[in-house]
Order: C-alpha cells, then structure tokens, then sequence
C-alpha cells in the first residue's frame, strides 16, 4: 500500500475497479441457486439474502445515497414477446425491409459503413462514412437477426443492449435478476462479429428503480465483457426532456450544466460521476455535446417539456435533432427509422441543412447518394421496427 | 525456358497450405502462401457478380506479384484459396499452371467446424447455430469485428433470389461449410476445365501420398524435393489444429464422418453429394457411406460353426419369434413360399426351420457363404455372397429377413429400401443393439478394428423410410429379449407394396 494512502481511499479505488465488478457478478451468481429455490419477490428472503451477501462481502458498496447492485441470472417472462408483437403491430415493417435498407446504404458509392467506434478513424476522407446504430429497446431477437443478416453482408452494425429492458433484466429490491434468454443473446451478437455496447439508461435506474444508475452501468459492461463483448461505447438512452437530463451526463465532463436532479427521495443524481476511459469506454455513441451557443434557458425549457418530447412529433423531432437548445452532433447527418417505411432525417454539412419528416426508403436512397464525401452519418434503427 | 509461375488452389481446409509448405521445400521456388492482398473481397464481390474489372484487380496485385517474384532462377509460386473466380484471367495473363487439390468433402466439413469451434470462431458468422467455443475461438471471434473479417467474407453465400438463399439463415453451420465445400469446389472445376489440360493438375489430399507430391513437384517443374523429406513433412500435418497449438479433446470436436448420424448424412448429401460425384469420392450408390475396409473382418475371420450357434443361442427368443410370425401367416392363410435372409451367416436354425420351401441365405463374407454351400445341401436353399443393400438379390422372396445385421450396416435407410425391393409380401428384422425409441435419427458409430458400423436404429426413422416406400401394416415395437445386457430390441414388420408382375414371380417359377 502506497504510504498516504487511506482505506477509505482504497476502498474507493477498489469500487470503481473493474475487479469489483467481477466480484459483485461473482457474488450475484452465488446467490442464483438459491434464488432459483425461492421466489424472487419475496421480501423477507430478499432481505435475508442481502444480509448475508453484505456480512460475507462488507467491502461491497451498499450504505450511502443508493444502494449497490448485484446482479444474478434468474428470470423468466411470459408473454412479453406476444406484447411486444400488439404493441409494435401499427409501426412495425418486415425483415425484408431492414434488408432492403442495408443494400440502400451499402450500394450507394463511395461509402464506408463502419461500426460507431471507427466512425471517425481517419482514412475515410473521400468517403461518406456511415453507421448502423442498433438501439434494442424492446426486442433482441430481431436485433441479432439483424447482426446475422449484416454479417453475411460482411457489415459491422453496432447494436446496444438496454440494461433497462424487461428482456434485460429487472431488479428484485437490491438484486438485478437478468433474463436467462440474455445470454442466449448476447453470444449471438458476439458471434456475427457487431460491435456491442450498452443502451445507457442510467438516470433510470436512480430515478424510476431507486438503485445506483452508475453501478448497474458498470456491472452490466462488466457481465457482457465476461461474455467475451469488446464494449467500446454506449449510447443514451431517452432525451433529455425524459428525466431532465441525458443519460450520458452522468458520464464526467459530458454534464450540459450544472444543475441538481433528485429522485422521488429527494436524494441528489451523481450526474458527472463516472470515467468513461477507466471503464474502457472510447465514445457516447450519440455523439452529442454542449452546445457550442448554450442558451441555459431555452435548454431547461426543452428538458422540462416532457410532454413534447415523442418521435412521432415533426415539431419536436426537428428541434431534437436540428435545433436543439442543448446539444450539437459530432456527426453530420442522423436517419431516425421512427415507422412503417418512415424515416426522419436531420443534420447539417458545411452551411447544408437537412430534415425530412416521414420520407420513405427510396427518398432515403436518394438522399445517401447526395451526402457529401467525408460527412458522417448514423442511421438509428431500433429492431422492433423491422421485426415483421 | 524457364517453367511458368504456379498457383495452388482449392477449398479451404483441403491441404493448400500444406502442399503449398512440402514444395516451397524445392531448390528453384519462391513460394508465397497467401500474400497480402489476399482477393478476399473481391473473391466475394467477384463469385456475386459485382466485380467489374478482374483483370485490373490481378493486374494490381498478384499479375505484380508474379513479375517481380518469377524468373530464369526460381519459379514463382503461389497459394490461395480465393483466386476460384481469376483463374481463367490469370492463366490468360501470365500462363501459369494450376495446382488444384481437393479432398473428401465430408472431412473438410468436419475440419471447418473443428476450425470453427477450436480456433478462429468465425466460419460463416451469420449462421445462427451457437455452439459452446472454445475460449481460444471465442476471443479470436469478438476480437474479430465482421468488417474486418475478411476471410469470411470470401466465402461463398447462395445467390439471391435462390432456393437455398431463402433457406439460408436457418441452415446449420455444417450445412453451410458443405455448401461451401461443395460450390467452391463446383468453382475451381469449371474454371480449370477452361484451360489446356497441360496446364493444370489435380491432387487429392485425402491420403496423400509422397509419390503424389513429387508427381505435382515434377507438373511444376521444381527440384530438389527428397521423397524422405516430403515423407516428413506429411507426417507433421501442417495446418492441423494440432499444428496450431491446439489441443482439443475428442468430445469437444466435431466426429468423423464415420460417426455423423443420419440428418448428416442427408444434409451433406443434399447441399455436397452432386460434387462429391463429380471429384470420384462418390461413385453414386449407398456404399458411398461405406469406408474402404467395410466387411473386411468378416472375410478374413473365421468365426466357425459354434460361434454363430452360440449367436443363435444368445438370441434365442427374438429368433423363435420370427419363425413363430412366420408359421402365423401361413396359419392365416398366406403362404410363404420363399423367404431371403440379409445377412444369413452359417444359416444356423433357419436352414432347419425352413427347410420345406425356398431359402436364399445371403452374406457378406464369401467364406460363410461358401461354408453353406459344402454344408447345407437341401436343394431349396440357395447361397449367395452379395452385398444385398446394394447389389440386390437378383429375385424376391415372400418374406425377407434380417437378425441384427442392419445394426452393422454402412446405410440403414438403403439396407431397408434393399430389403422392400426384394421382398414380394413382408419385411422382417431385427435390431440387436437395442429399442431407441428417443432417436430421431439413425446414430453411427465406425469401428475400424472390426470393419463396420454399430448403428442405434431409429423406429421414427425406419416408420418414415417405410412408410415413404409405400409400406402398409408397419409394426416397429421393442421386444423382450429376457436378457440384462440388452432388456429390448427392436423389430420392424411391414408389408410391402405390391410389385408390377415383371418384378414378381420369378421365385415361385424356379420353385416350381
């Protein structure tokens, strides 16, 4: 031990370590047998167990503001898929068409289609880079479809698990039980060789769930590295408008302003809190940033207006993605999938402006073509729309 | 003049870096195994149509190669596995010779997946078979993003808009490395058989033997290769897992084709047998599934008179029950003139039961039918050493039997559609191995000590079989053998479907 270095010091330093993260994963799947044995809901049990993980592990995070999380693969869930197929029904397209959009981005010339953390490597110059951002919110069977389908086309998509999904996982007071299917998964992912990352959703975690956001981050990069994921990156879930925050600012130095948020507890959000470098993050697939004419007030009237906030809204959709009061891209051009063959695409290049509410795919082909050489552009599929 | 550059070319998995490192052993070679670029893509790019200057593309990489690399003093040599579609170009443009190897196409599947499984984790990525990597594969796989894999991406996939391109997410991997073992071998044979045939070799490396690379070394032109030495270098397996510092127990790798079960059989056959044909490894008949040896034990062993009745003594009850069956039905009227027996051995107990009418024993083992011929004179007996599965019996009987042969036959399927076509009115046999009532396929297991299968018969499989033949009365249940070894065996009685007259009839005109 280094001389000035406190216990609590280290201790510290021994949270924010990756080996924490193996040993609360480890400290979970102790636990699974008996978690199998018994009822989830439980309470008393639950509690019993927490007990005797916090006696065997002290050193585990747990007191504070929100209490840590351990994670166990134990979870089942009737019937979600036959919602998801209700629920999607009126904006879902067929396969084929997720098929018929990858010839369109890739037979357009001189074009590059790279997964997110090579969008900007240099040696593209001349090119139209392109990714295929996979944000799974809802259904993972059609995303590795989707992986499987592009690995044919020798295309690496990049496609990010929400860690807050009911086919994630779902905590059980302190326990996050993970749905056995995920594996299953992520493997899948794995073995058609995409690039896999984390659909951040942090914010909800603390606000919705009242659990360390952060600490579920951590712990699920963590699980999916062990299944031999290269986590690179991880995407904001949500907008702003939805927890009064983007889910990335509670990454350090990406926090738009400085402002407190607080759970129903009145307990403060760590926004600006984790190191994406010591986490082996290399980028926030969003590419947002502060807006280089940050305008706080029209930023905290946006953020506030929840209501507004909806992809199926032409007005808010352009201001999200156009003329946001918060937020510049690092990329230039954004194609949101957001129904039946309707696309919403946005960005600037030089002083070219770009939106198109509801275009169809042909009027995407023709907008690919006239993209100009060296812009970057990310098209957002989310797979339940392409599930058909 | 000094002799033309070379290319080795063929199929993953089939030898090419092997024959590529015994002859850049030669004194007069400057051999390169796949040098960068490689053609991976435009491999790809080339077999979907979408490449539109190939001769540029050579021009630019291996046409550049092969000027700098050949000349008076050593010959330019050079293997790739994805010049298929450039061979045509490249022999235009630099007149080069091809070495084309090849190799059964049932041990480059298997091998691919051992590839797949042990090493690299990579082959054919959009297969949605998830089988348990190898932590070696798996690292090599997700360190591996799909953009920048392009060895897969040379490989072959079905044309749109086909068949098999409908079919093609749902194929195993397997099926999909016999696809493409079977179209890239397809690829090289219509390429080469465009040249001169002076120009070109081929070479089978399912056995290769020294002589067979010396023979290639001579084709092209190179010295200084001592049969020893290529002896040696045979013998190290270059490019075998082992060769690639895996180590991988037997349970964890794909089995040899000598123990793929039916659904193998018939997936590889499906996507692979029309090649298998056309390289020779098939000459189109069941006994393609038969190793080399098959049968041979039972030629060169001389099991004697008291083996065979303590055989008969060990199976007493499931051989009294077909005599029994057979006395039934001419109880109810049908009568049973002539009975054939796949697999007949010494004719212990039947030559005696059935000594009233036509017996035809047939075996295997020439000595065993020999043996009934000096021995057994009743002169309503006939014996005849055939292979009955493929070779046919050259008449029917009313009944034809079999006692736990077909559990050591090479094709179950093919020993049941033998005995339809023999029979004029029933099948009847028995599996001694056992009743398998969960299988849904035949299981096949090899044993080259003995020379031949030991097969887990599946009823499900045998009722398709049957039922597809236009069997009727199908009747497949376990029976009591009042042993403890094996409590039940399996037997199978159907009725076969009637036969046009010319098929029919010779058995009773010679009995009569």
């Amino acid at each position: 031990m280094k001389p000035g270095v406190s216990v609590p010091r280290l201790s510290e330093l021994l949270l924010r370590s990756t080996l924490l993260a193996r040993l609360r994963y480890w400290a979970g799947r102790k636990r699974r047998s008996l978690l199998k044995a018994i009822d989830p809901d439980t309470p008393l049990l639950e509690r019993s167990l927490i007990r005797t993980v916090r006696r065997k592990f002290p050193w585990l995070p747990g007191g504070g503001d929100f209490p840590a999380c351990l994670a166990a693969d134990a979870f089942d869930m009737d019937g979600y898929f036959a919602q998801l197929s209700e629920t999607y029904r009126p904006h879902a397209n067929p396969f084929h068409y997720y098929e018929q959009f990858v010839d369109v981005v890739e037979s357009s010339p001189l074009t590059a289609i790279r997964p997110l953390f090579e969008l900007f490597a240099p040696g593209a110059e001349q090119r139209r880079v392109m990714g295929i951002r996979h944000d799974i919110d809802a259904d993972p069977v059609t995303a590795v479809r989707c992986a499987r389908h592009l690995a044919a086309r020798g295309i690496c998509g990049s496609f990010y698990l929400l860690h807050s999904a009911p086919y994630y996982g779902h905590f059980a007071h302190n326990l996050f039980l993970r749905n056995p299917q995920l594996r299953g998964w992520v493997m899948g992912l794995v073995a058609a060789g995409c690039e896999i990352g984390v659909h951040n959703d942090a914010l909800k975690v603390y606000l919705e769930w009242g659990k360390d956001g952060a600490s579920a981050l951590e712990t699920e990069i963590a699980w999916l590295r062990m299944l031999g994921a290269r986590v690179r990156g991880t995407v904001a879930h949500n907008s702003g408008p939805t927890y009064g925050a983007e889910n990335f600012e509670i990454f350090s130095g990406r926090t738009l302003w400085a402002r407190q948020l607080t759970d129903r507890r009145g307990r403060a959000l760590p926004l600006d809190n984790l190191a994406e470098a010591k986490l082996g993050l290399a980028y926030e697939g969003t590419f947002a940033k502060r807006k280089h004419r940050f305008d706080r007030d029209a930023a905290e009237r946006f953020f506030a207006d929840r209501e507004a906030a909806s992809v199926r809204s032409e007005a808010w959709m352009r201001r999200y993605l156009l003329d946001n009061p918060a937020l510049d891209w690092a990329i230039d051009y954004q194609f949101w999938l957001v129904g039946k063959d309707s696309w919403v695409a946005a960005g600037r290049f030089a002083d070219e402006e770009l939106f198109e509410w509801q275009v169809d795919l042909d009027r995407v082909r023709q907008l690919v073509l006239r993209l100009p050489a060296g812009s970057r552009t990310v098209f957002v599929v989310h797979p339940e729309y392409v599930r058909g | 003049m000094s002799p033309p550059p070379f290319f080795i070319v063929g199929s993953a998995r089939s030898g090419t870096t092997s024959i590529a490192r015994i002859l850049g052993a030669a004194s007069n070679v400057y051999l390169l195994v796949e040098p960068m670029p490689n053609l991976n893509i435009e491999t790809r790019l080339m077999m979907d149509g979408r490449l539109e200057d190939p001769v540029a593309v050579l021009r630019g990489t291996v046409i550049k190669r092969v000027e700098t690399g050949h000349g008076p003093s050593r010959i330019y040599g050079e293997k790739n596995v994805t010049l298929g579609p450039f061979l045509k170009y490249l022999h235009d443009a630099v007149k080069c010779k091809i070495v084309f190897i090849h190799r059964d196409g049932r041990d480059v599947a298997r091998s691919m997946i051992d590839w797949h499984t042990q090493k690299f984790g990579n082959i054919y990525r959009e297969c949605g078979e998830l089988p348990p990597l190898a932590r070696p594969a798996l690292e090599s796989a997700a360190a591996l993003p799909v953009h920048h894999d392009t060895s897969d991406y040379s490989r072959p996939r079905p044309p749109v808009g086909s068949a098999l391109w409908h079919d093609w997410p749902h194929l195993s991997r397997f099926e999909m490395c016999s696809y493409y073992w079977s179209t890239i071998n397809e690829l090289f044979l219509d390429q080469i058989e465009q040249l001169p045939r002076e120009s070109w070799t081929a070479i089978d490396y399912t056995n290769p033997s020294p002589e067979e690379l010396l023979r290639v070394a001579d084709f092209c032109g190179l010295r200084g290769l001592a049969r020893q030495e290529v002896e040696r270098m045979l013998g190290q397996r270059i490019n075998s897992l082992e060769d690639r510092g895996v180590s991988s127990s037997s349970a964890t790798l794909q089995p040899a084709w000598e123990a793929w079960d039916g659904g193998l059989r018939r997936n590889f056959d499906r996507l692979a047998a029309a090649t298998m044909r056309r390289l020779g490894y098939y000459r189109g008949s069941p006994r393609d599934w038969a190793p080399p040896s098959y049968g041979k034990w039972w030629s060169r062993h001389d099991a004697g008179l008291e083996w065979y009745e303590w055989m008969y003594q060990s199976r007493r009850r499931m051989h009294e029950d077909f005599i029994a069956w057979v006395r039934a039905l001419e109880r109810a009227g049908q009568g049973i003139a002539s009975l054939a027996d796949f697999g007949c051995g010494l004719g212990v107990g039947y030559a005696d039961a059935f000594r009233d009418r036509r017996y035809i024993g047939l075996d295997l083992s020439a000595r065993n039918v020999e043996w009934c011929r000096h021995n057994r004179s009743n002169p309503l007996h006939r014996y005849a050493c055939v292979d009955f599965v493929v070779d046919g019996i050259g008449e029917t009987a009313d009944v034809v039997s079999s006692s736990g042969t077909i559990d050591n036959a090479y094709d179950v399927d093919a020993f049941v559609q033998s005995m339809i076509r023999a029979s004029s009115g029933w099948i009847y046999f028995t599996c001694y191995r056992g009743w398998f009532p969960d299988l849904r396929e035949h299981r096949y297991s090899w044993d080259e000590k003995t020379t031949c299968f030991y097969n887990d018969i599946s009823p499900r499989r045998i009722r398709s079989v049957l039922e597809r033949a236009g069997c009727t009365e199908v009747d497949i249940r376990p029976m009591a053998t009042g042993r403890s070894d094996v409590r039940y065996e399996t037997r199978v009685i159907a009725r076969v479907p009637v036969k046009p007259a010319h098929e029919t009839g010779s058995i009773r005109a010679a009995a009569e």
